[in-house]
């Protein structure tokens, strides 16, 4: 292949949004969306999804399960602005308003395979006492207007010192300092009460040039199909081991 | 340009445990050596506050992405980091310094970075107790390299935790095994 030739590979994930932890929380519902760079497209698939509401299991484990699925494939020639999963998760308050109750963000896997992921869940916090009183009392939390703010680094320590001004948000949504986080836990180690964490599953990431611009040296696309499993190609230019 | 070595680093400071404070907010960055040249990303940032509601680790989820090109093997990309704590009328008390080297093996990699301040004077720790500030470093080189090293006097701070995800481009041109 020639050197600095676009090469355009295609990931692909598939899996599911498992089940939350909010022990707190009952009847909830997540919405998952992407969020990749300017190099980046989907080429198949649903890259926004919303879910069914759920409610606790009965049992000890006190699950939300959704079970809910994820299926997208994105094309890319570069790296950089790799797709990360942003999660948001809603409930009805004892108003009934719609409410939300958590914000995460993760990258897809690197590595082919499947993969688990708990994702710790967090919700900003009011800048001002006052603030933080009126949305008791109102029983509004201070939300994003876009949830893929999350899935970006810059402007992050405007929710420390001062005010974070969105134009668009309401009056009580503009100053945001903390983000008040939940604790995601090992659910093996922690049965009972846990924590708030949504667990993504069963990731499956596969990774691979697309038919057209296969590389024709000796690196070319090995393809291995397993049945069940994960499948899993590998492709040279990009360094072996991580593009598997 | 387009023959060069690229490194992507992808990933994020998941968060950190272990700091006596809450509230905690964490400054970090990339020192790379001359021979490297950052293609895009952000070279440096700061997350949000992080206010714990259930257990004592505060989680921040800050995304990373850089997109390197380089010359040369030397200057390996180390990040360097500043957790700070925020009390509750918005001063800012320093929590501990640390740096870890990105690892140069592609793959995902879990990384755990412990953290030191500097203690200063018997008069400067019984002030930090009672009032808060403590000392900080001047230059912030002191983080990530060895020298001077042997004039603080440090103590252990908390741990902040990484998951960082390496890809490698064009090294097997220039004999380097990954």
């Amino acid at each position: 292949m020639a050197a600095g030739s676009p090469s355009v590979f295609l990931l692909m994930v598939n899996g599911q949004v498992e089940s939350a932890q909010f022990p707190e929380y009952d009847d909830l519902y997540c919405k998952y969306c992407f969020v990749y760079g300017h190099d980046w497209a989907p080429t198949a698939g649903l890259e926004e999804g919303i879910s069914q509401i759920t409610s606790k299991s009965q049992d000890v484990r006190q699950a939300l399960v959704w079970n809910f699925p994820i299926d997208v494939t994105f094309k890319s020639t570069n790296p950089f602005g790799w797709p990360q999963i942003v999660l948001s998760v809603y409930g009805p308050d004892v108003f009934g308003n719609d409410v939300v109750r958590g914000y995460g963000a993760v990258h897809v896997p690197l590595s082919p395979g499947r993969h688990r992921r708990t994702i710790p869940m967090f919700v900003p916090e009011s800048t001002s006492k006052l603030q933080k009183f009126t949305s008791w009392f109102m029983g509004r939390r201070p939300e994003y207007t876009d949830p893929k703010v999350v899935a970006q680094g810059e402007g992050r320590e405007g929710l420390c010192h001062s005010p974070l001004q969105r134009g668009d948000q309401g009056p009580e949504e503009a100053g945001l300092r903390h983000w008040a986080s939940g604790h995601a836990g090992c659910p093996g180690a922690r049965p009972a009460p846990g924590p708030p964490a949504v667990k993504v599953s069963a990731l499956h990431c596969l990774v691979r040039p697309p038919s057209r611009c296969r590389p024709s040296s000796s690196h070319g696309a090995r393809q291995c199909h397993h049945p069940s499993a994960c499948r899993q190609c590998s492709w040279g230019p990009w360094g072996g081991v991580v593009f598997l | 340009m387009e023959s060069m070595a690229e490194v992507h680093v992808i990933g994020q400071i998941v968060g950190a445990t272990g700091f006596s404070e809450s509230s905690l907010f964490c400054k970090w960055g990339v020192h790379t050596g001359a021979a490297w040249k950052l293609l895009s990303g952000i070279r440096e940032g700061q997350t949000q506050v992080d206010t714990p509601q259930i257990g004592d680790m505060a989680y921040w989820s800050h995304p990373i992405d850089l997109h390197f090109a380089t010359k040369g093997l030397q200057g390996w990309p180390r990040l360097h980091l500043q957790v700070w704590s925020q009390d509750s009328f918005g001063r800012c008390q320093l929590a501990g310094y640390g740096f870890c080297h990105v690892p140069s093996s592609p793959g995902t990699h879990q990384l755990d970075c412990p953290t030191w301040r500097p203690l200063g004077s018997w008069r400067e720790q019984l002030a930090r107790a009672f009032v808060g500030g403590g000392p900080q470093l001047l230059h912030g080189d002191a983080i990530y390299s060895g020298a001077d090293r042997y004039r603080l006097h440090t103590a252990a701070g908390g741990t902040v935790h990484l998951d960082l995800g390496l890809l490698l481009r064009h090294f097997d041109r220039y004999g380097v095994e990954c």
